[in-house]
């Protein structure tokens, strides 16, 4: 995109919301046919984040009180009931009747962000739109993305049978923040922020989903059976941003002739670096494609899922491999991961705890790539893999508390997530220098845990003004880090208005399920102000 | 001879008095003669000014909304003044399976109901009143149990409820509203309806709840399985898009409020959408009450009245053209306050409902969950037709917290030689008198937009009860 298509767009969202807000207001329709089967939503929001701490260790200088993130999102998102339509066409009513067609939809949501930061941010990273007199390429101007979201469309066929195909995200599991079984779509890591709502960070794919189900055997106490299945012969991977970002973790400076068996391996090729990094893509065919079944029901009153799936890691490991020109590069490889997982939830309803929901979850990850300096930058020798088992149990909880608001529940939800590596652990380390030449280590266990709280007051609280929630998340890495996000979300429709810290402490570690210490210079107040069409 | 003569003739003329007294007694007074009673006229307009003559037609604090000048009545008439006399207002089918069920259940000590002969819950229940001929001398809380049932019953007899986009709104005293939500809800009655539906769960309710507006909640939903088990409760899922997953929730979460309006999901139809075995119910005595009932789309502004049953068509949207005995609910004329260009009246009043005095039951209910949003409840019920009319809640601590109320309508239907009559609460008004806000809603959800036409209910959408699958369920999700 050049500069004054980036402009362009940029005066073209700022013209829609602004002809939004004077034209739509919350008492007009937004259904865009009398027959109610073309709805147009969105949600629009503008977020700016200031780092609230200097930056420290070796993170890109930067001071206190400078801006973090300013971020544009326009998510409008149109759904089509098609099955009236359907009926109209050729042959559509035959087409119906021999399929069974009940429901056709056709969903359509493009999306557009934008980071200020890199334009009028701190000068550090403050993006140049030209290089040696020439434009940087597109993708370089990482504040700027337009893209398809989610594009599908879907039927209910035969009774049974629901159809889902296109670009789209899928998810599974119980677990919040952090993924499970929920490993189906990659994410998007091209914009910083904690607890970021998975949805909004997940890369659809491009999917052929279908859902069968199975019935009911009451003579077996088992309800809703169902089997879900899905391919994806996508070569999406994790996205981050290219290059300098405030968000980004940086580790110590290596000293000369560290890493040794880099150099050493570089030496034997007569080279002095590498010659960059090359991401090792999934091909778009059957084989290489993502994909997984699972089998849910409900059996005394517990739902289940068993699942399986194909997919690919969350982010890269690094190997010294030799590009077709025989240059040695960092290929960032991306191998192939079996995850095979187990959920189970139930309200706890036998022991009278009528607002309390249970959830477990227990999944094993097959074929994990680990990063051991003397194989991954050794010339010719597989990158070590390792079986991890992850497992979580949690809680939802509502509670009254009438003397502080008496009108709604406290809602309270709790997570522990365990991971623990299998076979092995000898020479694993994690990519990042802790001090020049010494890698973090990685432990052979690890455990997280998350807590939150929130409640919702009454507009009459706030001078009929707004509704008020308040909140608060915690998560605590167990190998000494945490992250205490405290907010207050004010809603009167068709707006919100949020207030958002996020203070981060601990030591600069990773463990095999956490990591927030890592991030501990990235404390920042976040005020957001959403429209909701 | 003669003094044995005089006998027989003295008894024979008690019994037969005693028997038109007895009869009398059970027969509820007619709405003209509430009407006149009250001193009430046909189109008269109850404001601040003269509300006392409504004072023991309305809840307490509906009066005195009424006195600060909050609320207005316009006092209507039904078509007949036995309009709500099941004869009259029900099909031959309801009549009929009302009268099969006569002196056949009785309620259980959980309040759910048992076939006396085989001391089993049948499920699924047959078409009609469960109890048709309720003992008021009995234990006060079997009659309320019972005349819980009969509220509940209603609606079955639409089969599926296929609500398009009901609109919520919840606002201030004055201004317009803050907070909103619109709903897609599908609803099947296992129990009371007319034909069986083949499902092999013994559930008697299924719900599934979509959030289409606003934005933020678009594509969550709710699914809900009421269990024919009186000591089950119910099972809930819910899917949220920012998760993207189904995640369960307890059946206490039907009574949280939602989205932070007044309304809970078990204030739905019939204004107690819960299990009824989920509360201890008690039967607390009679009197009368103002019943209220929209004018129709087109219905003139001087003509009180309230034609709370009437023909309907059947459903013009596409999606039910080869169902051929589903029918639609009709449009109405409604107007909330917040809609008045100078706002005369609290924002979430309608003040264009047409409102006749019907004679009700009072019965309380008490949850037995003690996490349940609500304290006691008192309903009031149209003795009639078992239409619900005015709901009073308190509070966990005793305090008086909402009054609301639902208005519902009868709509009819003829295929054929097939006729059909359903129940539904086509709108619901919640007062909330601590915090001096309200909550409105509305089947036709385009009327608290000032919109004509648009979205409104199908009746015996003809809906397989395989849609409440989970995994049916995620299809109506992002």
């Amino acid at each position: 995109m050049r500069p004054w298509t980036r402009w362009s767009a940029l005066l073209a969202s700022a013209v829609f919301i602004l002809m939004n807000l004077v034209f739509v207001n919350p008492t007009k329709a937004i259904f865009l046919d009398d027959a109610r089967t073309i709805q147009l939503s969105g949600v629009f929001y503008n977020q700016v984040r200031f780092r609230t701490t200097d930056s420290r260790r070796f993170a890109p200088k930067a001071s206190d009180w400078t801006m973090l993130q300013h971020r544009y999102f326009i998510d409008p998102q149109l759904l089509v009931q098609v099955q009236p339509w359907l009926q109209h066409a050729p042959f559509g009513r035959e087409l119906v009747d021999l399929l069974h067609v009940e429901d056709a939809r056709f969903f359509f949501n493009p999306r557009f962000e934008y980071d200020g930061v890199y334009d009028y941010g701190p000068d550090i990273f403050r993006h140049k739109l030209r290089s040696e007199g020439k434009p940087i390429p597109p993708r370089l101007q990482k504040g700027n993305r337009l893209q398809l979201f989610e594009v599908y469309g879907q039927f209910q066929l035969l009774k049974t049978v629901n159809l889902r195909i296109g670009r789209q995200n899928l998810s599974w599991g119980e677990t919040d923040a952090f993924r499970l079984l929920d490993r189906i779509n990659p994410l998007d890591n091209g914009f910083g922020g904690f607890l970021i709502p998975l949805d909004e960070r997940r890369r659809p794919l491009m999917m052929v989903r279908a859902t069968v189900g199975l019935g009911d055997y009451p003579q077996w106490d088992i309800y809703n059976a169902a089997l879900e299945a899905f391919i994806a012969p996508d070569s999406r991977l994790p996205a981050g941003a290219p290059g300098r970002t405030p968000w980004g973790v940086t580790g110590a400076a290596s000293p000369r002739g560290f890493p040794p068996t880099l150099v050493a391996s570089l030496a034997q090729l007569g080279r002095g670096a590498s010659r960059g990094n090359q991401i090792e893509r999934p091909d778009r065919s059957l084989k290489d494609s993502r994909w997984g079944t699972r089998l849910m029901w409900t059996w005394a009153d517990i739902s289940f899922s068993l699942a399986y799936m194909s997919t690919y890691p969350d982010s890269a490991t690094a190997a010294l491999r030799l590009n077709e020109a025989s240059n040695p590069v960092l290929r960032l490889k991306y191998p192939n991961v079996q995850i095979v997982g187990l959920t189970a939830t139930t309200p706890l309803t036998p022991l009278n705890l009528n607002y309390t929901v249970i959830r477990t979850e227990l999944a094993g990850f097959f074929g994990e790539p680990f990063f051991i300096e003397n194989q991954n930058f050794r010339l010719g020798v597989p990158i070590p893999k390792r079986n991890v088992i992850r497992g979580v149990i949690g809680f939802d909880h509502n509670q009254w508390w009438r003397f502080l608001n008496p009108n709604n529940t406290f809602s309270l939800t709790g997570q522990l997530f365990y991971t623990g590596l299998q076979g092995g652990v000898g020479g694993i380390k994690v990519p990042l220098q802790r001090k020049p030449g010494e890698y973090i280590d990685l432990d052979r266990t690890s455990f997280v845990t998350t807590f939150g709280i929130n409640t919702l007051y009454s507009a009459a609280y706030f001078f009929n003004i707004s509704q008020v929630q308040p909140s608060a998340t915690v998560l605590y890495d167990w190998e000494g880090a945490w992250l205490f996000q405290p907010a207050l979300t004010f809603i009167r429709d068709p707006f919100r208005f949020r207030v958002e810290y996020s203070w981060l402490e601990g030591r600069f570690v990773q463990s095999l399920g956490g990591g927030i210490g890592l991030f501990k210079d990235k404390d920042n107040l976040a005020f957001r102000i959403d429209y909701l069409l | 001879m003669i003094t044995r003569c005089s006998l027989i003739g003295v008894v024979t003329v008690a019994l037969l008095l005693g028997w038109a007294s007895a009869n009398a007694a059970d027969t509820p007074p007619l709405t003209t003669a509430l009407t006149e009673k009250y001193g009430l006229k046909v189109g008269m307009k109850i404001t601040k000014e003269n509300a006392d003559l409504i004072k023991d037609l309305v809840p307490e604090a509906v009066y005195n909304r009424t006195k600060n000048g909050d609320y207005i009545f316009t006092i209507g008439k039904f078509p007949e003044p036995d309009t709500l006399n099941p004869a009259k207002l029900w099909d031959k089918d309801f009549n009929a399976s009302s009268e099969k069920s006569r002196g056949k259940y009785d309620v259980d000590a959980e309040a759910g109901i048992v076939d006396k002969a085989t001391k089993q819950r049948p499920s699924p229940m047959p078409l009609g009143y469960p109890y048709p001929d309720i003992d008021f001398k009995e234990d006060p809380a079997k009659v309320g149990a019972k005349i819980a049932w009969n509220l509940v019953s209603l609606a079955g007899a639409c089969g599926e409820q296929d609500h398009e986009g009901a609109r919520v709104v919840s606002a201030p005293h004055g201004g317009s509203y803050d907070r909103y939500f619109s709903p897609k809800v599908i609803r099947q009655y296992v129990d009371f309806r007319r034909n069986a539906v083949s499902l092999n769960r013994p559930v008697i309710f299924q719900e599934i709840f979509f959030f289409q507006e606003p934005s933020d909640a678009f594509g969550s939903s709710n699914l809900t399985w009421r269990w024919a088990d009186p000591k089950k409760w119910d099972s809930v899922w819910s899917y949220s898009p920012s998760t993207r997953r189904v995640r369960r929730l307890t059946a206490a979460n039907r009574s949280d409020a939602t989205l932070g309006t007044e309304f809970t999901q078990d204030d739905g139809t019939p204004m107690y959408n819960g299990k009824v075995e989920m509360m201890e119910w008690k039967y607390v005595g009679t009197g009368a009450a103002l019943i209220p009932v929209a004018r129709g789309a087109k219905q003139a502004e001087d003509d009180y009245t309230a034609h709370i049953t009437y023909s309907a068509v059947h459903s013009t949207s596409l999606s039910y053209a080869n169902v051929p005995d589903a029918y639609e609910q009709r449009y109405k004329k409604v107007s909330f306050g917040y809609q008045d260009t100078s706002q005369k009246y609290a924002s979430w009043w309608v003040s264009d409902l047409l409102w006749v005095p019907v004679p009700v039951y009072y019965i309380e209910a008490m949850p037995k969950d003690p996490y349940y949003n609500y304290g006691r409840q008192i309903f009031s019920i149209e003795q009639n037709s078992f239409s619900p009319v005015w709901k009073q809640i308190y509070n966990r601590s005793g305090e008086y917290w909402r009054t609301g109320t639902l208005w519902a309508e009868f709509p009819r239907f003829k295929n054929g030689d097939k006729d059909f009559v359903c129940f539904d609460g086509v709108g619901t008004v919640i007062g909330d008198e601590r915090t001096n806000r309200g909550t409105a809603g509305l089947d036709n959800g385009n009327m608290p937009l000032g919109k004509e036409g648009g979205a409104t209910v199908h009746y015996n959408s003809g809906r397989s009860g395989d849609i409440f699958q989970l995994e049916r369920f995620l299809e109506y999700g992002k």
